[in-house]
């Protein structure tokens, strides 16, 4: 595809891309879709060195899926969204492994080093930016409150921070589709963690306990470049996706200080668009 | 993903972390705290979508339900109905003394353009 093409790197599943992709066709942006799991059987890429010393533009190289030829060179950006992981035709477990290994610094390493390309958002710097405690110590720098935070494998630990804070929090540091033994979906919801319940279990892993922040609503930020969109959400319960029949959503706007801080927070990630869940509450702060 | 899966990473015969100890099976605390997804049922007109595919022109995804017909998204969220307080007559009241009908106001979901 000749220049400017915007590179989207997702599954085909993802409607939200296809909303994005929508948006650019409607401007005429030229747009390529590609996910990891096309590659390599139905995706290539090739890449060489260039010649000469002393270029910044470090990457030469081509990407042919099934439907476009992209000139890496000539990407100006790309849209990460939730790709899919890489598949492979049938190998044996140790080639898989290695296949694995080669694809994700070769190809994922070619799609990470496109030069003069804004990245909505790099993959590996969002990769940091989703570890929490990055994350806390990130929103204390740009003056956002966090509550009071426990990651821990002790189960002493556990129990000592209940007895001091009080009502707490469970919260996933990272959630992934599982299932019961029937096969139904499960999810992790933020629930209320009973301190009798916290038990030599907490050993195994690793695990965030939270105080219990009595809120008035909840407030998602979606920042985006330098714009910031916000809606107020008030459903009365601790984790509104548990069930959004009780939502009403109000957009509101977001205070200038507020939409500083985060665009300073994405900032010290590097990341051009982030989400925002925060806790409205009765007196005057702020909270994540 | 910040750390590799150790699926992906050289084991050593004599390590002192092997993998897998062996022994009872045990559960993190965290993981008995999912639930089932708590979503209604979707309606039986709702199409189910079995199979997706590019469309090579506009690099959106096609979806196509099990009797192969193309699955059109709806289009932007776009309210249709709004509560409104319309006036209605009733009828009269039998025990009315007066025998005339009343004016009540209730709320009523209409159709908007």
């Amino acid at each position: 595809m000749g220049d400017q093409t915007v590179l989207v790197v997702t599954s085909l599943e993802d409607a939200t891309a296809d909303g994005v992709i929508r948006e650019l066709g409607a401007r005429g942006v030229p747009v390529a879709r590609v996910d990891l799991a096309e590659f390599p059987r139905h995706a290539t890429v090739s890449v060489r060195t260039p010649p000469g010393r002393g270029t910044d533009d470090v990457t030469h190289g081509t990407l042919c899926t099934a439907s476009r030829t992209v000139d890496l060179t000539a990407v100006r950006a790309l849209y990460y969204r939730r790709p899919g992981t890489f598949r492979f035709p049938p190998m044996a477990p140790e080639d898989r492994k290695f296949a694995f290994l080669q694809a994700g610094y070769g190809f994922g390493g070619a799609l990470a080093s496109l030069p003069n390309c804004l990245y909505v958002n790099h993959p590996a710097r969002e990769s940091f930016a989703e570890a929490k405690p990055a994350q806390w110590a990130a929103a204390a720098a740009v003056g956002l409150e966090v509550p009071p935070t426990l990651l821990t494998n002790s189960p002493d630990e556990a129990r000592i921070f209940a007895a001091e804070v009080g009502r707490i929090v469970y919260k996933p540091l990272r959630t992934l589709p599982m299932h019961d033994p029937g096969g139904k979906p499960l999810i992790m919801y933020v629930t209320e963690a009973d301190p009798a319940s916290l038990d030599e279990s907490i050993r195994h892993t690793a695990h965030v306990f939270q105080l219990l922040v009595e809120k008035t609503a909840d407030i998602r930020v979606t920042v985006i470049g330098s714009r910031v969109f916000a809606v107020r959400i008030d459903s009365g319960i601790l984790d509104w996706r548990a069930d959004y029949t009780t939502h009403t959503y109000t957009v509101v706007d977001t205070p200038p200080g507020m939409a500083t801080a985060l665009r300073a927070y994405l900032d010290r990630f590097g990341l051009a668009f982030g989400v925002f869940d925060l806790g409205r509450r009765d007196r005057r702060g702020r909270g994540l | 993903m910040l750390f590799p899966s150790d699926e992906l990473l050289p084991t050593y015969p004599h390590s002192a972390h092997p993998p897998d100890p062996g022994g009872p099976l045990v559960r993190p605390w965290g993981v008995l705290q999912a639930v089932p997804i708590s979503s209604e049922p979707l309606p039986d007109c709702h199409p189910t979508v079995v199979r997706v595919e590019l469309d090579p022109d506009t690099q959106t995804t096609l979806c196509y339900d099990q009797h192969g017909y193309l699955v059109v998204a709806a289009g932007k969220h776009r309210k249709t109905y709004e509560w409104r307080e319309i006036a209605e007559d009733t009828e009269p009241d039998q025990d009315s003394a007066d025998g005339k009908t009343h004016t009540d106001y209730v709320r009523r979901q209409v159709p908007v353009d």
